[in-house]
């Protein structure tokens, strides 16, 4: 079975680098964009299955993204990342999936992502 | 006229004045004698030389001197005079001009020789002998006749040189004591009874008739006060006096028989008429009517000679600067006065003024307007009420009354006015006591008054005063009509006046005033001291309103001003703290990111590990830290709106739908259907609400499978308090009583990825909502948060 892929959309280079490898090491193919314009092309080139997205990023930011990237895509899913909570109230989060806050333990991004993934039935569960 | 002749220095030439009348006499006898005649007569023509006057005589019988007048062209004796030469007559009955001297027994006598007496300028008059019987004059005859004749014509002429000069002194003497009698008074009327008197002593005028000129050109008698404005006169003061003072110059009409220019000067004169205008600086202050000269010991009327009238215009002329004088006195003493009063008017106006500003509240204000209404040195009236006119109802609403209660108290007012002010009015005013006013009688009863304004039932009094904006003074019954009745009631009196406050165009209210118990009427002067005081107090009062309505909307401002300063500076921290955030957070990330990996990839117990351990605690501990400084930075700011309680929980527990049904939960909702709406921020109560649901999903989700899931949210209004309650209640086993007392410290939390902020925060909102949240916990079964929240009607209330 294809590993199932994910896109880590985030200006950080080190953040990329932690992610690309810990997502690795959990088993899926991993590619990454600094920002909004670098995300819509890999996604053309890259069609991943599920997207994390950092929210505050220079140029478009993420919920901006997010809401251009529905109106083409209502199913693939997507996962907020960000640094603070501010944006758990704001009702502009709510087309996606999950939210999660940054942390030096990647361990609940991980978790997320596996649920997302089991939800939207490309991953099963026993796996 | 007064002098005494003795006293005068020209006194020894009365005499020879009296020494005319013994030579006349002498030339007269001399003439009968040398020429040996039964008569001798000697006759002068007047100042007119129209009448012959007897002066002396020899022969006549039952004639006295200055009692024989031949009027002109009667007798021989005019012919001597017309013909300028001897006249000899051997029967002087058989000339065509004889006549006989009257009651004079000349009938006795035939012949007749006259010759003239002339100063070798005029003719004087006729010097003639007579025989009884006839008689042939010769050439001799003549000659001495006509030498007797040159010498009584020298000593005429000498003593009627005299008599002018003594007469001219005379008259000098009679205008400078008239002329001092009238300088010593400023009274028109006093001097006018001078003038009449300088007319008829003076001038020798008949009749004399004064007009003074007044405002308008019109011609006000004077004098005699009698004359008056008689209609007879009209023509006469219109006529002759109005063209005197026209030109400025006397006019003079010797014989009004003769001369019609004028008309009617019958009516006052029988011979003649002078009429000198009173002129000063070119301008006629009046005109002086003098009617015929009279002459001698009889009623005798003749012309005014040139002295007499160069007499009659220095008295008009001294009587013009006498009639200026006073005028200008009379002037000067009314404005005078009437700036006494202004001065006394003002200086209260002033010190009212004063008394006025200095306060800037409006009941003060309105206590020391009244103030200065009711006090002795202010406007002195007994009692007064202010009324404003009441915004929202249209009355007429009494503020505040200001007087004694009863008679009695008004007499203990009067009787210790030591307690009023003597020297400075304005701290007086400012300073009295409020207490005392406020608890009389007087002024319940006029704060408890109200009076419409407009409309049929509206008192016409009051509707003048706020309509027309006039000062209105009732004197009596007959000022009220029906509709005033309340007013006049409320009031006990049919006394009293009322004053409009005019200010910016607007009628604010009114001032009544009245003088109930020394019962003084309100005079005219009084009434214009209440309108002008009025005025001032009226823009007093509109400015004291415009202030506080300015502090208070200054203060609104300073308030919003240090809110929103507030609000700047918090979202500002704010925006720092976030941008610090996702500048530190992101490098954190990767550096225990990395630690962590690190962490797998050295040998457990080694020191490698060891140090990479405390790399990623100290991470954690900088994480934690970073968000809660990142909560706690932002300060709630709500804004309080009235809002629906309901579908803010049915939101709440809508978003959290699928994540509860997922995990099991059950939800029940008991939303009361007419809640009240609740005075609170959405977005803050929002965030309360969210928070303990996902309490409530975090305790229940840690519960052991198989324990009931059971979420109940529910609202209800709680009236008694004027509040809305919102409670929910989960059964997530409850809080470890260890853990019961700290729920609401910040940083305090249970759980392994919490903030602790939550239920702190939670608390920290519904507090700023002036309500309250209380926590019912069940250990074993679960946990009831119940939170109340103010609604609108109970908010009015002053904060605390």
């Amino acid at each position: 079975m294809a590993k199932l892929k994910i896109l880590v959309v985030d200006d950080e280079e080190h953040i990329r680098i932690l992610y690309r490898e810990e997502l690795a090491d959990a088993g899926y193919e991993v590619e990454t964009a600094r920002d909004a314009r670098d995300a819509e092309k890999k996604i053309e080139m890259f069609h991943p299955d599920l997207i994390t997205l950092d929210i505050r990023m220079p140029g478009m930011d993420g919920i901006e993204f997010l809401r251009k990237f529905r109106e083409k895509d209502k199913s693939t899913p997507v996962i907020l990342c960000t640094a603070y909570a501010d944006y758990k109230q704001d009702f502009r989060v709510w087309s996606s999936e999950a939210y999660v806050i940054k942390s030096s333990d990647v361990a609940p991004l991980k978790n997320t992502i596996r649920e997302v993934l089991e939800k939207s039935g490309k991953l099963n569960p026993a796996a | 006229m007064n002098g005494n002749d003795t006293n005068h220095p020209w006194g020894g030439l009365t005499r020879a004045q009296l020494d005319l009348q013994s030579l006349l006499d002498h030339v007269a006898r001399k003439a009968a004698e040398q020429l040996g005649a039964e008569a001798a007569v000697l006759l002068l023509l007047d100042e007119s030389r129209q009448t012959l006057i007897l002066k002396a005589s020899v022969g006549l019988i039952g004639v006295a001197v200055n009692t024989v007048r031949l009027p002109k062209d009667r007798g021989v004796s005019w012919k001597v005079i017309r013909e300028n030469r001897p006249v000899a007559l051997r029967v002087a009955r058989d000339d065509p001009d004889f006549e006989f001297v009257p009651l004079s027994g000349e009938d006795r006598f035939t012949s007749f020789l006259g010759v003239p007496v002339s100063d070798g300028e005029e003719i004087l008059g006729p010097l003639y002998v007579q025989t009884a019987g006839p008689r042939d004059f010769g050439e001799e005859d003549t000659r001495k006749l006509a030498a007797l004749a040159a010498e009584a014509a020298s000593a005429i002429r000498a003593a009627r040189d005299f008599d002018r000069l003594q007469g001219k002194v005379r008259s000098l003497g009679g205008l400078n004591a008239i002329a001092q009698a009238i300088n010593a008074t400023n009274n028109i009327a006093e001097i006018m009874r001078h003038a009449m008197r300088a007319c008829g002593e003076l001038i020798g005028a008949r009749n004399c008739v004064l007009w003074v000129a007044g405002p308008g050109g019109a011609l006000d008698a004077h004098a005699p006060e009698s004359a008056g404005d008689l209609e007879w006169m009209r023509p006469v003061r219109e006529g002759i006096a109005r063209a005197a003072i026209s030109a400025r110059q006397p006019v003079y009409v010797p014989d009004i028989m003769r001369d019609k220019t004028h008309p009617s000067l019958e009516r006052v004169a029988s011979v003649s008429v002078l009429c000198v205008p009173m002129v000063f600086e070119d301008c006629a202050l009046g005109v002086m009517l003098l009617a015929d000269k009279t002459t001698g010991a009889h009623d005798y009327f003749t012309a005014f000679s040139s002295e007499e009238s160069q007499l009659a215009q220095s008295l008009a002329q001294t009587l013009a600067q006498a009639i200026h004088r006073a005028q200008t006195y009379e002037r000067l003493r009314v404005t005078l006065e009437e700036n006494t009063r202004n001065v006394r008017e003002l200086s209260i106006l002033f010190e009212l003024s004063m008394a006025m500003q200095r306060t800037l509240t409006l009941d003060d204000l309105l206590r020391v307007i009244l103030s200065c209404v009711t006090v002795g040195r202010g406007l002195g009236f007994n009692r007064a009420i202010l009324f404003l006119i009441n915004e929202s109802t249209g009355l007429l609403q009494g503020m505040i009354g200001m007087g004694p209660d009863s008679p009695e108290q008004a007499g203990q007012i009067w009787s210790s006015l030591s307690s009023q002010p003597s020297e400075d009015l304005v701290p007086w005013l400012v300073h009295r006591d409020p207490y005392a006013i406020e608890r009389s009688q007087f002024n319940r009863h006029a704060k408890s008054l109200r009076f419409e304004v407009a409309g049929a039932a509206a008192s016409t009094i009051l509707k003048r005063v706020v309509k027309e904006r006039v000062t209105v003074n009732v004197r009596g019954p007959q000022d009220l009509d029906a509709a005033d009745s309340p007013l006049r009631d409320a009031l006990g009196t049919e006394w009293f006046a009322i004053a409009p406050l005019v200010a910016r165009d607007a009628t604010l209210g009114a001032i009544v005033v009245d003088n109930k118990y020394n019962l003084n009427a309100i005079t005219d002067p009084d009434i214009r001291l209440l309108g002008r005081f009025a005025a001032p107090a009226a823009w007093a009062i509109d400015n004291v309103r415009l202030f506080e309505r300015w502090a208070s909307a200054n203060k609104q401002l300073l308030n919003l001003e240090s809110q929103m300063a507030r609000v700047e500076r918090m979202s500002t921290l704010g925006e720092l703290a976030a941008l610090l955030a996702h500048e530190i957070k992101n490098p954190l990330v990767s550096i225990g990111g990395f630690a962590r990996r690190l962490a797998s990839a050295v040998p457990p117990d080694s020191d490698e590990q060891r140090y990479t351990r405390i790399i990623v605690e100290e991470v954690e501990r900088l994480e934690t830290l970073l968000r809660t400084a990142l909560d706690v930075s932002k300060d709630v700011e709500l804004q309080r709106i009235a809002s629906e309680l309901n579908p803010i929980v049915e939101d709440c527990a809508n978003f959290y739908w699928r994540l509860m049904l997922e995990r099991g939960i059950e939800v029940s909702m008991r939303l009361a259907p007419d809640l009240p709406k609740a005075l609170i921020d959405p977005t803050w109560i929002r965030q309360v609400v969210v928070n303990l649901i996902l309490n409530a999903i975090e305790a229940m989700s840690n519960q052991p499978s198989g324990q009931p899931r059971h979420l109940t949210l529910e609202t209800a209004p709680v009236t008694d308090r004027g509040r809305v309650r919102f409670r929910i209640a989960d059964t997530g086993g409850g809080i470890a009583s260890d853990d019961i007392n700290s729920i609401f410290s910040p940083f305090f939390t249970t759980k392994p990825e919490g903030t602790g902020l939550g239920l702190s925060l939670c608390k920290k909102i519904v507090r700023l909502h002036h309500g309250t949240l209380e926590i019912d916990n069940q250990r074993g079964v679960g946990v009831t948060f119940t939170i109340e929240l103010p609604c609108l009607s109970e908010v009015r209330r002053p904060a605390s």
